[in-house]
């Protein structure tokens, strides 16, 4: 099934604006020892402190809801930024508690982050979050099943397809994103611990723009999802925001997107005939085999 | 390559196997909008998990070629397991493809110093491993036809990007797009004023994704307006070679 897929109203393909409002977690998480480092934790507070509300101002001027992904720990301490975001008409999504890397977790540990977040969002929001992305690093076997067993409908976790697809049998659908579409990867910096590793210059606005103009061309060409993975601390400075709101614009008026949440993505899709010979369904087939 | 590590990793597999499932179809409409015909080096592995798509490729008249079974870097490999490596292959795509290949790509990093004569000995024709030269040449002590390609031609180095495991390993940023694309229209258009030979490294999961698969299309359409250069498949110009020089 490689025809294009259909979207609303008769647009070309889908466009869906997902944020990370991770605040200093990332950092903490990688060392507790971390917690006297102030300035490197204020790289990541500035995401809720400032950045979250320019990107909130960015949207409402456009009239775009976003899903906004909020580790639990940030919701407890930033209560007023998700009733805001909220009351914004936008989505709130889980993404664990303190945004701990899934790759140093046994299963028990991962499901343990993935609840204790989502019901510490849901306390300070009043909604059930029925979304999930990972913090970072990748999920055990059997995690998909949890997801669904607590009433996930979808999440948005892996780096590996061009629309949405389902995790095996569990009837939660992946809305993957990719790193051509993500802030962090073209303009994230952190000087120590490095990040990136190599230290590697900031992309320049201009590169990026230019490539997210060709990714969405070749979105309306090819019919499909073009999912723009932000962080409230890096998308939201003066400039980049003004990079997103001209950006989201274009897509706006170029009449042939469809701007959609996470959630509604999901509702669209659920209805669409698996793909027999999907390539989770391949992993999920030949881990067993393999490992 | 297929370690233990990638069956623990989800993401990173569907990563990969985007190429196959989603970039290729597009990438085969895309070469058959500019009716032209290209190598698909493969691991017969691939052959094995993805059998119609690869009967398809050669269906539309493209060549397909090895690349080890599972992607094995062939260096400090003993010469009997390259061997092994190489007849699993050929018995692969004769057997699902119909044809036993004639063309070689080493997988990742380095071949081993005997790995040419173990190509020639089990039949294969040329190879398109090594970065050193323009045109074709024979090695010297086993007759193997070497289609050498570059490094710069990789996409690999502008666009292939993954964190945990990390790639590229200091996690450099995604280039702009337009800027690769263009450099490589200038050094093939520069070898076409030197009458010479270019061969491109790419991979279907990082040059088909949506963005850079189309402006692969509009650089193939700029290729062959140019008027000066002639697109075809490895195996084509290694007969061709072959017929002209022959050993």
């Amino acid at each position: 099934m490689n025809n294009s897929p259909v979207w609303p109203h008769g647009a070309r393909c889908a466009v869906v604006v997902t944020i990370d409002v991770d605040g200093d977690l990332p950092f903490l998480a990688l060392d507790p020892g971390h917690r006297d480092r102030l300035k490197s934790r204020s790289v990541g507070q500035y995401g809720p402190d400032h950045g979250a509300a320019r990107l909130l101002r960015v949207l409402e001027r456009l009239g775009v809801r976003a899903s906004w992904f909020v580790p639990g720990a940030v919701a407890q301490q930033y209560p007023e930024l998700v009733r805001s975001v909220v009351q914004g008409g936008h989505e709130v999504a889980s993404h664990g508690m303190h945004h701990l890397d899934f790759d140093g977790l046994d299963l028990d540990a991962q499901v343990a982050e993935m609840l204790d977040g989502a019901r510490a969002l849901q306390e300070v929001s009043g909604v059930q979050p029925r979304g999930f992305r990972t913090p970072s690093g990748e999920w055990k076997p059997g995690f998909p099943e949890v997801m669904a067993g607590a009433g996930f409908q979808w999440s948005s976790s892996l780096p590996g397809d061009d629309r949405p697809f389902p995790l095996g049998g569990t009837g939660v659908l992946e809305l993957p994103f990719r790193y051509e579409l993500e802030d962090l990867q073209y303009l994230g910096f952190n000087l120590d611990p490095p990040f990136p590793p190599g230290q590697s210059r900031i992309q320049s606005l201009e590169a990026v723009r230019d490539n997210w103009d060709i990714e969405f061309a070749a979105a309306r060409r090819f019919g499909t999802v073009l999912t723009l993975r932000l962080n409230a601390e890096i998308m939201g400075t003066p400039g980049r925001a003004r990079l997103l709101e001209d950006f989201l614009s274009s897509t706006i008026n170029s009449g042939e997107a469809w701007l959609a949440t996470s959630g509604e993505l999901a509702a669209h899709w659920a209805g669409q005939p698996a793909e027999e010979d999907h390539p989770y369904r391949r992993f999920l087939d030949l881990s067993a085999r393999e490992s | 390559m297929l370690t233990g590590a990638l069956w623990r990793k989800p993401g990173y597999f569907t990563l990969g196997a985007y190429g196959p499932h989603r970039a290729m179809p597009r990438i085969l409409d895309i070469l058959a909008g500019h009716g032209l015909t290209a190598t698909f080096f493969t691991p017969s592995w691939v052959v094995e998990q993805w059998p119609e798509l690869c009967r398809r490729v050669l269906e539309q008249g493209h060549e397909m070629a090895h690349h080890g079974h599972r992607h094995e870097v062939f260096f400090g490999k003993a010469e009997e397991k390259q061997r092994a490596i190489i007849r699993r292959s050929r018995d692969i795509f004769r057997q699902l493809l119909g044809a036993p290949g004639v063309g070689f790509r080493a997988p990742s990093g380095d071949w081993h110093p005997r790995t040419a004569r173990l190509l020639a000995e089990e039949g294969l024709l040329y190879s398109s491993s090594l970065r050193n030269g323009d045109l074709p040449f024979r090695h010297a002590d086993n007759g193997l036809i070497e289609l050498p390609a570059k490094s710069l031609f990789d996409d690999y180095t502008a666009f292939a990007y993954h964190r945990a495991p990390n790639f590229p390993s200091g996690l450099d940023r995604v280039a702009p797009y337009r800027p690769v694309f263009n450099g490589w229209f200038d050094e093939i258009l520069a070898a076409a004023d030197e009458g010479l030979m270019v061969s491109t490294i790419w991979h279907p999961k990082v040059i088909g994704t949506p963005g850079r698969a189309l402006l692969l299309d509009e650089f193939l359409g700029r290729l062959l307006d140019s008027g000066r250069v002639h697109v075809t498949t490895s195996r084509a110009v290694a007969e061709d070679w072959n017929e002209r020089l022959p050993r």
